[in-house]
């Protein structure tokens, strides 16, 4: 026998075993492996942006050499957001009271998901979200290598910023960067996030004004009216257990002071600890509010002046809680109730959720409400089904008025077998909702999927959904490649090119499909793509629209092992005429060299305009390229 | 997302079964992957390939647990790449160390010449294992299934290197009386 025999052997090893050694005092590990996954997973999307820098890169140190800078002037104004942690929970009027319950009685997961992480990801509508490249007055500010960079448009580098961003904001004349550092070895150690904030005033010499640190694995952060507001996340793993050995350290930290107790919100009952702090830099100076929420938190949604928890555990349905801007509590929506079905979830023999269940994918502010986008579905045992159960699914648009408590609901049948969101499009007073369906679920050799709209209006608090007549094919993307980079058949986001009419980039591996939504009761798809292409491996990564009549699109040849290293990449100009039968005619190309391609992958490309002109910069490659066309 | 409704997103051959997965267990495989190889592209692109095993695997197959299911493709996986890049001398994490650990329990004979050989193996290591102390136990399941540094194990549970290194030694030794008390030829 060899020893590459006995490792292999060894590879076999019972589950138990396995699981057992990740579990002892591993607890900060895969809690640790899981937020960064959740991290890894929330897309910000303002730019051209391709992958977040991924976080095994030891980027541990704020390597700034900037003394940290506090002031007392960021304290918040306790009148404007102290609402203690009792108006958001019936069971508990503060967070040591909290604690100390769940020192005692955490369940450690047990009724979360059966390994189930928390991840924690984010919606947002009218807000800015962070960029690797953005440009301000004829000047283009870039992450580098451990540093921004300060450019100009014609491509020299003026200056870096001694800062290893992650994200770069501008709002009028302030740049922010947000960054982080992780402190500790891999298995045990703690996560900050940083803001520095610095003033243009000459835009090839940013000054510095501010830094602010905060605990926590970063969950989002956006801009969003003058304020950054930076989210972060603690306290629970990806296999689902809580950091418990002490209670006392998920209380998290602004600039290493601990929260204020009275900018704590308890969401009902939580079962384990797991905090979710948020802090809304000004970008004038100063902090204007925090809060820290501590729930089984599920997801978190924000808009330009509301933000939105959504919690549920293995027990509960889903319940939102709704602060404004200033974080303070204006309500909850109940989804429960809303659909009329009991709050707790039942679960079989072997833990497969039966009957009533209600998930939430979106939460957005519609004129005077507040719009709830998900699925609700009921499921049955059934032997005489393929997977054991029968199902019957809905998209669910609920709506809660929240200075008048009113409600609506509209179940929509995607008369599919089963259904679920892929994508959805927020505008004013609606929604684009993409949905997932499949048919012939339970025939293995016939199975089959496609995609169908949802299109939801919500006016004077009242809701009303059509579903498209037309279902839109599902596609296989590129084969035997699954990686992220690849399109594998999701939708890409529906963008409004001129009014009421929406083009899908459908992965096909290639292809834009256009929809007309102008009339909800009747929506068309205006041009549908083949999608076909002569060589497959061939496919347009990512696109962005430059204007109501050209998009830019990532086309990515791939290798022929289909090892996204050593791809391709260029990026490809098309303008865009609805009203021809061959609506995409390409106008440029510009390619990528091997090891620049490497780079634009993980680090990003950003297109902007500038007095009538399009430039399009890369993380990586040297310069910034005018966009002829 | 749950795993069971994972496996089912599998099972209903819905492609965003794989996203959960990379969203829920990506790092987590990484992990494993990376300590075998060394090279992070590598390890990332072992990963991607577990997604398409698990893809081609589920149905017919329904795990328990689906994170130690992931875990052994990409295990297995890693560790054949690993063996084909040690021809081209390329790459290659922890796992050199491991396995030069191991030739201390084999004689370098033959090999394990049947599937129903191995899982009979498997099987009473399983039965080692059970014999062990909780702590011995995971020490020996880190080193020699998740490939983890002995300087890592010795964070973990605040031993010095040393003296996990010589439980490794004795767990090896002890391994190897098991299994030929056992009647396995190694």
């Amino acid at each position: 026998m060899k020893n590459d025999d006995l490792f292999e052997i060894i590879g076999d090893i019972s589950d138990r075993h396995i699981e057992g050694a990740k579990k002892k005092k591993a607890s900060g590990v895969w809690k640790k492996w899981g937020a960064l996954a959740a991290c890894l997973c929330i897309v910000v999307a303002a730019a051209f942006m391709i992958t977040l820098r991924v976080p095994g890169d030891k980027n541990y140190e704020d390597n700034s050499g900037e003394p940290d800078y506090r002031e007392d002037d960021y304290l918040v104004d306790n009148g404007t957001s102290n609402f203690g942690a009792s108006e958001t929970s019936d069971k508990y009027t503060s967070l040591n009271e909290l604690l100390e319950f769940l020192s005692e009685n955490d369940d450690h997961g047990d009724t979360m998901d059966s390994n189930g992480s928390r991840n924690i990801s984010a919606d947002g509508n009218s807000i800015t979200y962070g960029a690797k490249v953005v440009a301000h007055n004829g000047y283009v500010y870039r992450i580098g290598d451990g540093c921004v960079e300060v450019l100009n448009l014609d491509g020299e580098t003026l200056g870096t910023i001694d800062f290893a961003a992650h994200e770069i904001f501008i709002s009028g004349d302030r740049l922010a960067l947000v960054g982080g550092r992780t402190v500790g070895n891999e298995f045990e150690y703690e996560s900050y996030s940083i803001v520095r904030t610095y003033m243009l005033r000459d835009p090839a010499n940013p000054e510095f004004l501010e830094k602010y640190e905060q605990s926590g694995e970063r969950v989002a952060c956006y801009m969003a009216n003058d304020k950054l507001y930076l989210l972060t996340t603690d306290g629970v793993c990806a296999c689902g257990y809580s950091r418990l050995d002490d209670v006392s350290e998920y209380i998290p930290t602004f600039d290493g002071e601990p929260w204020n107790q009275n900018d704590i919100a308890i969401l009902g009952e939580p079962t384990r600890v797991n905090y979710l702090a948020v802090s809304a830099v000004e970008m004038t100076g100063g902090i204007s509010a925090m809060k820290a929420f501590y729930g089984d938190i599920d997801d978190v949604f924000y808009g330009e002046d509301w933000i939105a928890v959504a919690t549920r555990n293995w027990n509960t349905q889903p319940e939102v809680y709704v602060f404004d801007e200033s974080f303070k509590f204006t309500g909850k929506i109940e989804l429960a109730d809303i659909i009329g079905v009991d709050k707790s979830i039942k679960h079989d023999e072997d833990g497969i959720t039966i009957g009533d269940v209600i998930s939430v994918t979106s939460v957005s502010k519609y004129g005077e409400v507040f719009g709830v986008l998900g699925g609700y579905s009921y499921a049955t045992p059934d032997d005489t089904s393929f997977s054991g159960y029968s199902y019957i699914s809905r998209v669910m648009i609920a709506a809660k008025n929240m200075e008048t408590g009113e409600t609506d609901l509209e179940l929509v049948d995607a008369e599919a077998d089963t259904s679920s969101i892929d994508d959805i499009f927020h505008e004013d007073d609606r929604a684009i909702i993409c949905i997932s369906t499949m048919y012939n679920s339970d025939d293995p050799q016939n199975m089959s999927d496609g995609n169908r709209f949802v299109v939801a209006e919500f006016e004077n608090g009242e809701v009303t959904a059509h579903l498209a007549d037309f279902i839109t094919d599902r596609v296989n993307g590129v084969e035997n490649y699954f990686t992220y980079g690849s399109p594998y058949g999701d939708l890409e986001t529906i963008i409004p090119m001129e009014d009421a009419v929406y083009l899908r980039f459908n992965g096909k591996p290639n292809g834009f499909d256009i929809f007309d939504f102008s009339d909800i009761g009747n929506t068309k798809m205006i041009y549908k793509s083949n999608g076909e292409l002569p060589e497959r491996e061939y496919f347009d990564f990512t696109w962005q629209k430059l204007d109501e009549k050209t998009i830019a699109v990532l086309h990515i040849k791939m290798s022929e092992d289909y090892k996204i290293r050593d791809s391709e990449y260029s990026l490809r100009i098309y303008s865009v005429d609805i009203t021809s039968d061959t609506p995409f005619t390409w106008l440029a190309e510009y390619t990528f060299g091997e090891t620049e391609a490497v780079w634009v992958y993980e680090l990003g490309l950003a297109m902007f305009e500038y007095e009538g002109e399009y430039y399009f910069v890369s993380a990586s490659t040297d310069g910034v390229t005018k966009i002829k066309f | 997302m749950e795993d069971k409704k994972i496996v089912e997103l599998y099972w209903q051959r819905n492609e965003t079964a794989i996203t959960e997965t990379s969203v829920k267990y990506g790092r987590y495989l990484t992990a494993i992957s990376l300590n075998i190889l060394g090279i992070f592209e590598d390890a990332e692109e072992c990963v991607s390939d577990t997604y398409i095993s698990a893809w081609n695997a589920m149905p017919p197959q329904r795990p328990n647990v689906l994170q130690t299911f992931l875990g052994k493709i990409t295990r297995n996986i890693s560790f054949n790449r690993y063996k084909q890049g040690r021809t081209a001398k390329r790459g290659g994490g922890e796992v050199s160390a491991v396995l030069h650990e191991l030739e201390e329990c084999v004689s370098d004979s033959k090999s394990v010449e049947t599937e129903l050989d191995r899982r009979e193996m498997a099987k009473a290591i399983d039965d080692f294992l059970d014999s062990l102390s909780e702590k011995k136990r995971d020490i020996f399941v880190l080193r020699y299934w998740y490939s983890e540094s002995v300087s890592k194990i010795a964070k973990r549970f605040n031993m010095k290197e040393t003296a996990v290194s010589m439980t490794l030694s004795r767990l090896r030794a002890a391994l190897r009386s098991f299994l030929l008390e056992r009647g396995f030829e190694i």
